[in-house]
């Protein structure tokens, strides 16, 4: 039987807080139409998100206490979805768990939420564009912290779906917050609408998975009981036809994972989904902070590693992911040397960082992954807000080349924006470079074909990270300034609800890597059981069994990793340093592979070629035109409305009388009509 | 001499409650009405009125708690073992309370309707009372005997209900078209147990389904009779067509009260005959139920489109719930049972709130029965406009409310039986009602006011049946397994409908 | 002795009467009589059945003459409140045409 875990009422409150909160603005602005004062309003969904902080940590003290193999807390609330019988019946509880996995989760949820959250205190003061807008703002913002709790705390998949598009949702309706501007509202768009290809991935998955486990007879959706009676499915078959690749059948595990891993590429922004994440910029930053850097987006990895016992027995899938993490991570951080927009390089940063995860998650490195993941919530939420205060500080301008010389003016940001790039770059002792580390061993170690290669990817990677995270600093920080001097003596610190969560945020970027300190260094200063977030999260993941790798590669992998890492940076700094007019030449030789990167391989241009003016024509021509307007609405809908009118007005209507002996007679008619069938 | 018979009379406790209830309010109004020379001071009608009504409402608190009681403890009790008639079981027990809540509701309900429109008769209650205990006799009644007591006991007090506001022609229309097709539809009912009787020389459903013998040909015109008698009561077409005539003519609170209890009454005895008198479903029968049930929602929905009167657009809707009802009848088991009683609740209280809003608008010598007068109502009256629109969208199955998980389950049912033409309809059918149930919120929130008047202010009353109902749309929208409360711990409501029909199923 | 078959004829042609008349007459007061010949013919199957299953078992089965009381009670009751609603009817119409009474349609 599967084991039920421990029960606590705990659990319930850490997402239904941030809802609450959302349930009173949403009330207040839409349907009393009495706006709380901004500050009020704010206060009470900071207080709400860390209140959800705080019991996460309870909930995590209360996990700590039980032992290793056995560390569940569950918090059953109600059957939400009860329907069919026997080998069919569904049954989605709502019904929340707090395994090792989760409460990492949940605790870097709630804390860089809570952060986020007061940052935008300070942040959306400077917004005055409507009286609505802060506590619409917070609303959403409060929504998503639902959400994304529900995402992660869910057992079962229906409640993470639940949570899966809730997100989605928030995104959308937050990068779109500032909707005015149809820019804005257009990108908003195109982040729902290349997500919802990969939700479609992820119910599809989500189908297949239920259909096999109730062919033999165990319909779950919860993860302990998809877990408990999974060996049943593994060997089963998906019969193709023949032309098919990899035909002529297909193992239903591998078709199963890959629709899963189609929905973490949307959500996670991969290859091919990875479009819409920086457009995703457009939002307000602590929006980026929160959603596009920090938790939403890592939402397909944390699902993959949900999953690890599936991936697991799913090699073929498995490898896919790390295939397309690996080049997803190299793509997106070729891309982001020739932007110009800081928050355009942070997000192909972010993308380029997950892919970092998924290469670690399909080489069953699923504790780096986390471990990644967790790291670069904070130095990626750090260095969103940093942005977004040198952004504030600069009055709205986004573009680097208008910056500079910052550093004499921004004596606080300064010093937790260079905390974030040095954690991102990967040097000693910062978080960065352990979760890196950690995901190049887990490469190096795995069974993935061509995981050799997959380590050099990686390794190219970082050192491209390190590369363009030190020309963002240089261009922004150091050098001659290139701000207008009107500006340039304005620019100052922003206020306090700014500045201070990033010092938080950096404290920890720099510190989080201890977390998961790998045993050979552990060894090195002589400590057992080093890694504490690993040992944590083992009883979760599926033992895999990588190569064995010797403690002194180990060692010259950290090496290698730290070099490349700081070629990278002398590279920076050579080129817009020491010699500022060599980009510009470099761009002018290379003119041909300069625009192709600046212009993102012309990938939003090939999508928009290939299906979204193919599609967006047929739609109109034909969809819309013709079918819609036309069959449907004309034939259809309209024509099916009138006709039943027609029928009504015309015919049935006058049966309806008014006279009681003609009911008596259609009665006569009908109990005549029963009792001839009866008798017939 | 006879030796007494070992009677059980606690078994017969929620019928008595009523029944006493309802000689109280008899004796209370003569005596109130006289109130000046008994209390020594005048009082006004509409004081009568509310004690009368909050006397009803106590004897049904007392009745819904007893039947709770006895639901809670399970197990099978009957009036007179050597000659059982009536029996508390859990289904009986749960449908009794089902009807206590929903009659208790309707009076509540009645109070401020009464003297707005000057009707404001003690005897209301009273009737009502009755007809609630003729419905529960019929639900709990396992003899043939006891069912037709039960179905008279309930119909004509509602007979008299309809025409409750005697000076208006159209109250009075309806009466006499109730009474008239009814009373027709009560013989021919008759008739079939008269047959049935003939056949199998009992009249308890214990006989009736030892003598049934499908190759007697009066057997068969004996059943198809009586599946005409409950077809009438539940409107199905083509036994429906008083339906409208009836609902639009009788007072508002009074289609209320009679649109949920009957149908739920109704429903409730054609299940336990179904189940306990004939066996399961013989295949002809189910082929007939295929029919009306398909006819009934077609019917009901299309001719709904074209209405201009809200009670008479919300009569033709129930019939068509009426059909959907009548899925989980086709289907035979205990799934699409218990779904349908799943389903009764859920239309109990949409039904009962969709009538409530329009009983709180009604005003004297002005109805507002017309669908137009909606329009605006979001600025005039936003509080009964949100619960209109929440109730429309429950009717018209929208998720998040109760109305769809019950289509859900009803639906649900079907597939897992086999009817999937069936379900197709009913699905198809809904996308059509939705045309003219979303037509009352679009008026309400998308249009300007009229001049019409409707009453600016709500009862208490009408307001706290107006909340309740709306908080249990949503409840058994959002929690249909088990709905979470402050004050009564869960209530498991899929849990009792599956217990309630389950003991038919040996359960 | 009456063979119980003719009973049982008798009491369908009078429910077949009863209903046409509650079909086609117009009078309601004719219409409440022809409602009222139904059920009397319902009382008479039930006599007609017991008398059959009383001769069949031996014993004394009176259940269907136990129907019979509760549809005469019952009819009695039925008529009272037709006649009531009738009444009320006729007073605000000065008529008892069932064809008037058509207010109510569509």
């Amino acid at each position: 039987m599967v084991d039920v875990g421990t029960e606590s009422d705990l659990l319930r409150w850490i997402p239904l807080l941030p809802l609450l909160v959302a349930a009173y603005h949403g009330i207040s602005i839409g349907v009393l139409r009495r706006p709380t004062v901004p500050r009020v309003a704010a206060i009470f969904s900071c207080a709400a998100v860390l209140l959800s902080f705080v019991l996460a940590c309870i909930a995590l003290r209360d996990l700590l206490a039980l032992p290793p193999d056995s560390r569940m807390l569950v918090d059953d609330i109600y059957t939400w979805i009860g329907a069919g019988i026997g080998s069919r019946a569904l049954s989605a509880e709502v019904s929340f768990q707090l395994d090792p996995l989760s409460a990492v989760m949940t605790l870097v949820v709630t804390f860089v939420g809570s952060m986020i959250h007061i940052y935008s205190i300070g942040y959306m003061e400077d917004d005055h564009r409507d009286d609505k807008g802060t506590q619409r703002f917070f609303c959403y913002l409060n929504l998503f912290t639902f959400s994304m709790l529900v995402l992660v705390l869910g057992d079962n998949l229906v409640l993470m779906f639940l949570g899966w598009e809730g997100v989605g949702l928030c995104s959308y309706l937050l990068i779109g917050f500032w909707y005015s501007d149809s820019w804005n509202a257009y990108c908003g768009s195109k982040a729902f609408i290349v997500n919802r290809i990969g939700d479609f991935g992820f119910l599809i998955g989500l189908f297949l998975l239920f259909n096999a486990l109730s062919e033999i007879g165990h319909p779950a959706v919860s993860f302990a009981g998809i877990q408990a009676h999974f060996d049943g499915i593994v060997e089963m078959t998906i019969a193709v036809p023949a032309w098919m690749p990899f035909a002529p059948e297909w193992q239903l595990v591998n078709v199963i994972g890959l629709c899963f891993f189609l929905g973490a590429c949307g959500k996670s922004a991969q290859i091919p989904l990875y479009v819409w994440l920086p457009d995703a910029m457009a939002g307000p930053t602590p929006v980026s902070a929160l959603i596009h850097a920090a938790t939403m987006v890592t939402a397909g990895v944390y699902m993959v590693c949900r999953l690890s016992f599936l991936y697991a027995a799913a090699p073929e899938a498995s490898a896919v992911i790390a295939w397309t993490g690996a080049i997803t991570a190299l793509v997106a951080a070729t891309i982001a040397i020739t932007q110009n927009d800081i928050k355009k390089v942070l997000a192909y940063s972010t993308v380029s960082q997950l892919g970092y995860m998924f290469l670690a998650a399909g080489c069953g490195g699923y504790t780096a992954a986390i471990f990644h993941l967790g790291t670069h919530a904070f130095f990626k939420g750090l260095l969103f807000l940093a942005a977004g205060a040198v952004i504030l500080a600069m009055h709205h301008e986004q573009d680097m080349r208008k910056m500079g010389g910052l550093w004499r003016r921004l004596r606080m940001t300064r010093w937790v924006f260079f905390a974030g790039v040095y954690a991102i770059a990967g040097f000693p002792p910062f978080s960065g470079f352990f979760s890196k580390d950690e995901i190049l061993v887990a490469a190096w170690a795995s069974h993935v074909p061509g995981h050799t290669w997959l380590y050099g990817i990686g390794m190219l990677t970082a050192g491209l990270t390190a590369f363009y995270m030190f020309r963002l600093w240089y261009l922004t920080f150091c050098g001659e300034s290139r701000v207008p001097s009107d500006v340039l003596s304005h620019v100052k610190d922003p206020n306090g609800f700014v500045v201070n969560p990033l010092w938080v945020l950096a404290f920890f970027s720099v510190t989080a890597g201890l977390v998961g300190l790998p045993q050979i260094w552990g060894d090195l200063i002589g400590i057992e059981e080093s890694n504490s977030l690993a040992n944590f999260l083992k009883p979760v993941f599926a033992a895999g069994e990588p190569h064995h790798i010797a403690h002194s590669t180990e060692y010259w992998m950290a090496f290698w990793a730290v070099a490349i890492a700081l070629s990278g940076t002398a590279l920076a700094w050579l080129l817009y340093i020491k010699k500022p007019g060599v980009p510009d030449r470099i761009a002018a030789t290379l003119s041909g592979l300069y625009r192709t990167l600046l212009n993102k391989y012309y990938i939003d241009e090939l999508y928009d070629a290939v299906i979204v003016r193919p599609l967006v024509v047929f739609s109109d021509r034909v969809l819309y035109r013709i079918v819609d307007a036309g069959v449907i609405d004309g034939i259809g809908a309209n024509g099916t409305a009138y006709g039943i009118r027609a029928v009504a007005a015309n015919g049935l209507k006058y049966a309806q009388s008014g006279l009681a002996q003609n009911y008596i007679f259609f009665m006569i008619v009908g109990a005549v009509a029963i009792v001839g069938y009866l008798l017939r | 001499m006879i030796p007494a018979p070992d009677l059980n009379l606690s078994v017969l406790l929620p019928i008595i409650l009523v029944a006493i209830g309802s000689m109280t309010i008899l004796m209370g109004e003569v005596l109130l009405s006289r109130a000046d020379t008994v209390l020594g001071r005048e009082v006004t009608e509409s004081f009568i009125g509310t004690v009368l009504a909050g006397t009803a409402i106590f004897f049904f608190a007392l009745t819904l708690w007893a039947s709770g009681v006895a639901f809670a403890g399970g197990g099978v009790q009957v009036f007179n073992p050597d000659n059982p008639m009536y029996q508390l079981d859990p289904f009986s027990s749960f449908v009794t309370a089902v009807l206590a809540l929903s009659a208790l509701l309707s009076c509540a309900l009645s109070i401020t309707y009464l003297s707005e429109l000057r009707i404001n008769h003690g005897e209301y209650y009273a009737l009502i009372m009755l007809s609630a205990s003729g419905m529960m006799l019929m639900v709990a009644a396992v003899d043939l005997i006891a069912v037709f007591l039960g179905l008279e006991l309930m119909s004509i007090p509602i007979y008299v209900l309809a025409g409750f506001d005697r000076r208006k022609l159209r109250s009075n229309e309806s009466a006499l078209k109730y009474f008239l097709i009814g009373s027709f539809a009560s013989a021919i009912l008759l008739y079939g147990m008269a047959l049935l009787y003939g056949v199998s020389g009992g009249t308890s459903f214990e006989a009736l389904r030892a003598g049934f013998d499908a190759d007697n040909p009066m057997a068969l015109v004996g059943l198809g009779l009586v599946v005409v008698g409950f077809a009438f009561k539940i409107s199905m077409v083509p036994f429906h067509q008083w339906t409208p005539d009836v609902y639009e003519g009788a007072p508002s609170a009074v289609t209320a009260y009679m649109s949920v209890t009957v149908k739920v009454a109704a429903f409730a005895t054609l299940i336990r005959l179904l189940a306990m008198a004939f066996g399961p479903l013989e295949a002809s029968l189910e082929t007939i139920f295929w029919v009306l049930s398909a006819l009934t929602i077609v019917v009901g929905n299309i001719m709904a489109i074209i209405q201009e009167n809200v009670k008479r657009m919300l009569a033709y809707s129930s019939i068509a719930h009426a059909g959907y009802l009548m899925i989980g009848l086709v289907t035979g088991t205990i799934e699409g049972y218990s779904a349908m009683i799943f389903y009764l609740i859920a239309y109990t209280f949409m039904n009962l709130g969709a009538f409530g809003v329009v009983v709180a608008l009604a005003n004297r010598g002005n109805d507002c029965e017309r669908i137009a007068s909606f329009a605006g109502l979001a600025r005039t009256r936003p509080g009964l406009a949100a619960v209109m629109a929440l109730f429309m969208l429950s009717l018209a199955g929208i998720p998040g409310t109760a109305g769809f998980m019950g289509k859900f389950k009803i639906f649900m049912a079907a597939v897992n039986s086999g009817d999937i033409w069936l379900l197709i309809i009913g699905v198809l059918m809904s996308v059509v009602s939705v045309y003219y149930y979303l037509r009352i919120p679009v008026l309400m929130y998308m249009r300007e006011p009229e001049d019409e008047s409707h009453r600016t202010e709500i009862a208490s009353g009408e307001g706290a049946v107006l909340v309740v109902c709306a908080l249990a749309v949503l409840a058994l929208g959002l929690f249909p397994n088990r709905v979470p409360t402050l004050l009564f711990g869960d209530l498991d409501v899929l849990d009792w409908a599956n217990r309630s029909v389950g003991m038919f199923f040996g359960g | 002795m009456l063979p119980m078959d003719h009973v049982i004829a008798l009491s369908a042609i009078l429910f077949t009467i009863g209903v046409l008349g509650v079909a086609t007459r117009r009078n309601l007061i004719v219409i409440l009589m022809s409602i009222e010949l139904m059920l009397n013919a319902v009382n008479l199957a039930f006599v007609g059945f017991n008398r059959i299953w009383s001769q069949v078992d031996g014993v004394a089965a009176i259940d269907g003459q136990i129907f019979v009381l509760m549809v005469i009670a019952v009819a009695a009751a039925e008529v009272a409140v037709g006649l009531g609603i009738l009444l009320a009817m006729f007073r605000n119409r000065d008529s008892v045409n069932v064809e008037e009474v058509n207010l109510l349609k569509w």
